[in-house]
């Protein structure tokens, strides 16, 4: 891991993790407060609901995600003084897990502030109808260890989403401007045709077996996340979830790496 | 091991057209080069090779033996200044002088405020807003201050204006004579170069065509000039890289030793510059 690097890393975090709070003390607080003032509605109670625990923890996830998706320039200015692909993949990845761990513990600070009871020992079964999302943070009969575990998942799948978007956004990296407009077409495309794939796979396995097929394909998908599906819910198994999670991270750690040793320098 | 940066059978392809066609050179410490060759001849493509920012099809580029590809210590001795901007646009400059310098722990900073200084550069200017002369300066001004050995610059004075640029050549002769090192420079206004350079690396037809000293270039460069038939009859069976006619008079263009023939009352032999060489070099067939 490059030092110096880090260092001008952190600085370029922090600075656009600043605008992004400024944008959304601007939108979801300023300007609330301001349309009030207009319509003749404002109380002085409405200076305190714009700025929530919900605001914080999503300001911090749009940071995360734009430091992670805007990185072509941080990059070209690690080339062009004498710092290796390898040496800056390691240092915005250092970088970004230690981003993903504040983020992840200013969030779970809040929850346990907040929200402690959701890590009362309920069992693993979540209920068919969901009213709360207790049942997401109970996994076993110890609120110690609910905390604990739900707070290591969290972690795994933020991880997930976070090197996930640095696969892509390397592997973006890797084409010059006119690939890299093909590519975002052909994105868009995908977000568009995938959810008419899957109907189309169960359409074809209620085809082929009937629903009890499609049924237990669908259970039996589940079932790889550590999600056993019963006839009032489900159970949920931590554990394994975790392990699918830990291979998963690592994966897309191993492409993100690849296609971040093969981005070269282009004329933009 | 060769000292210096060794370039071995280097191809670069983009789709069909061969760019870079097993080149090898080397790049020796200490020396001024000039990288010269027409446009779209392969200099900025193998300058971003050497550099790292842009990958080769083949071949290798190593320095004092030991391979510059994804090696943090070789890389830091090499620094590309080019036509791309790979600085933030947002960055004050005095802001992006201070980042670099905080990355290369011998960065000149004293010659760093005297060259904007001496430029006129407002350091409190953002990158993105400098002009096309300005922003070739800053690019200068950060090549003769960091601590690298092997400096290659692409078109450095592209945009400045004639006392710019004086101040930029003196700059470099100067920094070069306080701490010598590798200075690759690619330009098209060869004459401006020409006393600074003392060699010369022509790149032609993705082949390179010449790489030797200035001085021997120049040494074994003619021009023969008189009537044409006694200009031709002398200069046949020479290596004729051009000519030109004004009328009657004739000129011709040798590259290489002259032979022993006596040398006709009417004809003048002198040698030529480096920009006239350049030229009729990269044009002949």
């Amino acid at each position: 891991m490059h030092l110096k690097l880090k260092k001008y890393l952190v600085h370029s975090y922090v600075n656009i993790t600043f605008w992004v709070f400024f944008f959304f003390l601007l939108l979801f607080w300023l300007l609330p407060i301001i349309f009030h003032i207009l319509t003749g509605s404002f109380t002085f109670s409405d200076i305190f609901t714009g700025v929530s625990s919900d605001f914080i923890t999503a300001a911090l996830g749009v940071s995360l995600i734009i430091v992670t998706l805007f990185n072509n320039t941080n990059f070209r200015f690690a080339m062009s003084n004498g710092i290796s692909r390898k040496s800056y993949w390691k240092t915005r990845m250092f970088l970004l897990t230690a981003f993903v761990l504040i983020t992840r513990i200013v969030s779970f600070i809040i929850k346990l502030i907040e929200e402690p009871y959701v890590f009362a020992g309920r069992g693993n079964f979540i209920p068919r109808v969901l009213t709360t999302e207790f049942s997401f943070f109970s996994y076993f009969n110890n609120s110690t260890l609910n905390f604990l575990m739900s707070f290591f998942l969290s972690l795994l799948v933020t991880l997930c989403s976070i090197y996930f978007f640095m696969a892509f956004n390397n592997f973006y990296l890797m084409f010059t401007k006119k690939m890299r407009r093909i590519i975002v077409f052909a994105i868009i495309a995908l977000v568009i045709a995938v959810p008419f794939m899957i109907g189309m796979f169960f359409a074809y396995l209620e085809y082929m077996g009937g629903n009890a097929l499609a049924v237990s394909m669908g259970k039996f998908i589940l079932s790889i996340f550590g999600l056993n599906l019963v006839k009032d819910g489900m159970y949920f198994n931590p554990i394994l979830f975790a392990f699918d999670m830990i291979i998963i991270d690592i994966f897309l750690a191993f492409l993100s790496y690849k296609f971040n040793s093969k981005i070269q320098v282009y004329k933009d | 091991m060769i000292e210096g940066i060794e370039i071995k059978n280097l191809v670069k392809k983009f789709r069909k057209d061969i760019v870079l066609d097993d080149i090898s050179f080397n790049i020796e410490p200490e020396k001024i080069y000039g990288l010269l060759g027409r446009n779209g001849a392969g200099k900025s493509t193998l300058m971003n090779i050497i550099a790292d920012r842009k990958f080769s099809n083949h071949g290798s580029v190593t320095l004092d033996g030991i391979t510059i590809h994804d090696n943090d210590e070789q890389l830091s001795r090499i620094y590309l200044t080019s036509e791309v901007d790979v600085y933030p646009d947002r960055f004050k400059i005095k802001d992006m002088f201070s980042w670099i310098a905080d990355i290369y722990k011998e960065f000149d900073y004293d010659l760093c405020k005297k060259l904007s200084s001496e430029f006129k550069l407002n350091e409190d200017s953002k990158f993105g807003n400098l002009s096309t002369g300005y922003n070739s300066i800053v690019k200068a001004i950060v090549a003769l201050c960091v601590p690298a050995d092997y400096i290659f610059l692409d078109e450095p004075i592209l945009g400045l204006d004639a006392k710019n640029r004086d101040v930029f050549y003196n700059a470099l002769i100067q920094t070069y004579s306080d701490r010598p090192r590798t200075f690759v420079i690619s330009t098209h206004i060869i004459e401006e170069i020409a006393n600074i350079i003392s060699d010369v690396i022509v790149i032609k037809d993705s082949k390179v065509l010449i790489n030797d000293s200035t001085e021997s270039l120049l040494k074994s460069s003619y021009e023969v000039t008189g009537p044409a038939a006694e200009v031709d009859r002398y200069t046949e069976g020479l290596n004729i890289i051009g000519s030109e006619s004004l009328g009657k008079i004739k000129s011709n263009y040798i590259f290489g030793d002259l032979n022993d023939k006596p040398i006709p009352d009417t004809v003048t032999i002198s040698n030529i510059d480096l920009q006239k060489l350049f030229v009729n070099l990269t044009d002949r067939e």
